[in-house]
């Protein structure tokens, strides 16, 4: 299920990012990035405690909480837009440094997906999970505290996309209230695509990575071949909808039973 | 055992409707005190403007929740009708015409989700992510960043007028569509199936109830419902852009479950969703009398939304703690 955690993502991106830069105009980058972090972790945090200890429906928690997010960044930010003069030089500048002719960006995205392709084979925690989305019962008689998983697993989803806000936020240069709207929806369509089952169990670091190269070539070839982008959410849909049919039939092949039928 | 006569009094009155009745009242006195106007006829006829399209959805919605599905597709098929109808109107067609648009694409959007969930077996909420995209992207493809407002002139009837006196269409049409799903689903063969289908969709199958067959038929409803709302929304606002609606299948699905329909299924009234209504509107009402932004009054939704399933929980784990002590 813990796909299910990306669902409140973007909100919590532009949440974390409201916050820290009307807090820090002019810090350095590290605290920047630690508050970023811990603002999105917080967030997702909020989340998973509502789903483990309290066993609501994920779907409902984080439409709900999408809603309050982006809501309380209006509070904070009024409403204002945060333009690149309000920003130091060096918070706008750390994404784009070069390294080794790559940017900063490009090598925080390779470490993260290699630390994912580590720890969702050779964790425990990654066990848990697998075990929890592929069958809760059997994952619960083998001792496995499922929920608990589950929270860090909203966690670390927060503490990403609070990363992710900076990130964005760093590249465009510009931060106000709807920055990201709908962003979600690409984030589990890259899953999705990826081989990330909605039913819970399956799915791995590099597929999610194809899955996201996918709608981002898409994303990048539209204007190209000369259609507009708005078709790109439309896209984006028909994406989800075979990726979903498709994992259906996996699963129906799997196991024929009346239950799977009623 | 029998209940006592307190037994009783708990059983009949604090249920949750008579909880939200309470509230219902309750409101009615605060926004009174605030403002004098409020309790004027056209002050409140206005009021309900607010919540009317919403509450029309929210009827089969409620259904589909209650046999244990749900869809989050409904604003995007709202606005995907409106833009349809648009472009039916842009081309002089009549009113007749562009109504039967508004319907059929909700009807059809409403088809494609229940095919996707009884014939794909995709499990609901999936689906729904997956055509709420793909119908929001089919509105934003065709329009992108145009308006479509060239509606025949006697459309502005369906969401603008008055049925007699006070009462709007709009609100005629909620009240009359209330009484008739609470009929079916309370008095009914096939409301006591959809509970059934809600409560143990496989038990159902077992006993002999086409589940599949309900599903769909639910799904197409609240497609059609929402066209319905795209109807009344387009011709109240007189425009469409490809925004139209957005946000509202939020919106919706709390005020189903604030009106104690269970996420889980099995469980809830339409008593319950109209009260819920009620309630969600006026507050909605209340706050924009006192300016506050839309945005911070999704707030106030998302956490009304979260609170509504919490509470509930919290309770059945504090009367659990209880019992293993005891």
């Amino acid at each position: 299920m813990n796909w299910l955690a990306r669902l409140s993502d973007a909100s919590r991106r532009d949440f974390a990012f409201g916050a820290l830069t009307l807090a820090l105009p002019g810090g350095g980058v590290v605290p920047v990035l630690l508050i970023s972090l811990l603002a999105g972790g917080f967030l997702g945090a909020f989340n998973g405690l509502l789903v483990w200890k309290l066993r609501l429906p994920p779907i409902v928690v984080t439409l709900g909480t999408m809603s309050i997010y982006r809501g309380v960044i209006y509070l904070l930010s009024r409403g204002a837009w945060v333009n690149e003069n309000e920003m130091s030089p060096a918070f706008t500048a750390f994404p784009r440094l070069e390294l080794l002719g790559l940017s900063l960006l490009a090598w925080l995205s390779i470490l993260l997906v290699a630390a994912f392709i580590f720890a969702l084979r050779r964790t425990r925690l990654a066990r848990d999970l697998y075990a929890a989305g592929g069958n809760p019962h059997a994952a619960e008689y083998s001792g496995i505290d499922a929920g608990r998983a589950q929270f860090i697993a909203y966690t670390i989803c927060g503490a990403i996309a609070g990363l992710c806000g900076y990130l964005w936020v760093a590249r465009f240069a510009v931060a106000y209230t709807d920055i990201a709207l709908g962003f979600e929806l690409s984030v589990i369509a890259a899953c999705l695509i990826g081989g990330v089952s909605i039913a819970g169990g399956t799915g791995s670091a590099v597929g999610v990575l194809l899955g996201c190269l996918f709608i981002g070539i898409i994303r990048s070839a539209l204007p190209l071949v000369g259609i507009s982008a708005f078709w790109q959410m439309f896209i984006n849909g028909a994406v989800i909808l075979v990726a979903v049919l498709l994992s259906a039939r996996q699963r129906d092949r799997q196991g024929q039973t009346l239950e799977a039928r009623a | 055992m029998t209940p006592g006569v307190a037994g009783i009094f708990a059983r009949r009155w604090l249920r949750w409707e008579t909880m939200l009745a309470a509230v219902l009242v309750a409101e009615f006195v605060l926004f009174a005190s605030i403002s004098p106007y409020f309790l004027d006829v056209y002050t409140l006829s206005d009021a309900t403007f607010n919540f009317t399209e919403r509450a029309i959805v929210a009827l089969p919605l409620a259904m589909l929740i209650i046999a244990g599905e749900i869809d989050i597709s409904v604003a995007a098929i709202i606005a995907l009708s409106s833009v349809s109808m648009g472009l039916t109107a842009s081309t002089g067609a009549g009113t007749g015409t562009v109504v039967c648009v508004g319907l059929g694409t909700g009807l059809a959007a409403g088809m494609i989700n229940g095919a996707l969930v009884t014939i794909g077996r995709v499990p609901s909420i999936v689906a729904t992510i997956g055509t709420m995209t793909l119908f929001r992207g089919a509105a934003y493809a065709v329009l992108g960043d145009r308006v479509l407002k060239d509606y025949p002139p006697g459309f502005a009837e369906f969401g603008q007028g008055y049925l007699v006196g006070p009462v709007s269409n709009e609100l005629a049409l909620f009240v009359s569509f209330a009484l008739l799903f609470g009929v079916f689903l309370h008095y009914t063969r096939w409301g006591q199936a959809i509970f059934a289908v809600g409560a143990n969709p496989v038990a159902s199958r077992f006993a002999g109830l086409a589940v599949n067959r309900y599903r769909f038929a639910l799904f197409a409803a609240t497609g059609l419902f929402s066209g319905l709302a795209a109807v009344l929304l387009t011709s109240r606002l007189g425009s469409t852009r490809p925004s139209i609606a957005q946000g509202w299948e939020l919106e919706i699905i709390s005020m189903v479950i604030l009106g104690g329909v269970s996420v889980w299924g099995g469980k809830g009234s339409i008593l319950g969703v109209v009260l819920a209504a009620l309630v969600f509107g006026l507050i909605t009402f209340g706050l924009g009398l006192m300016n506050v932004p839309g945005i911070v009054m999704s707030i106030f939704t998302g956490s009304l939304l979260i609170l509504v399933v919490a509470v509930p929980a919290l309770l059945g784990r504090l009367r659990l703690s209880r019992e293993a002590n005891s």
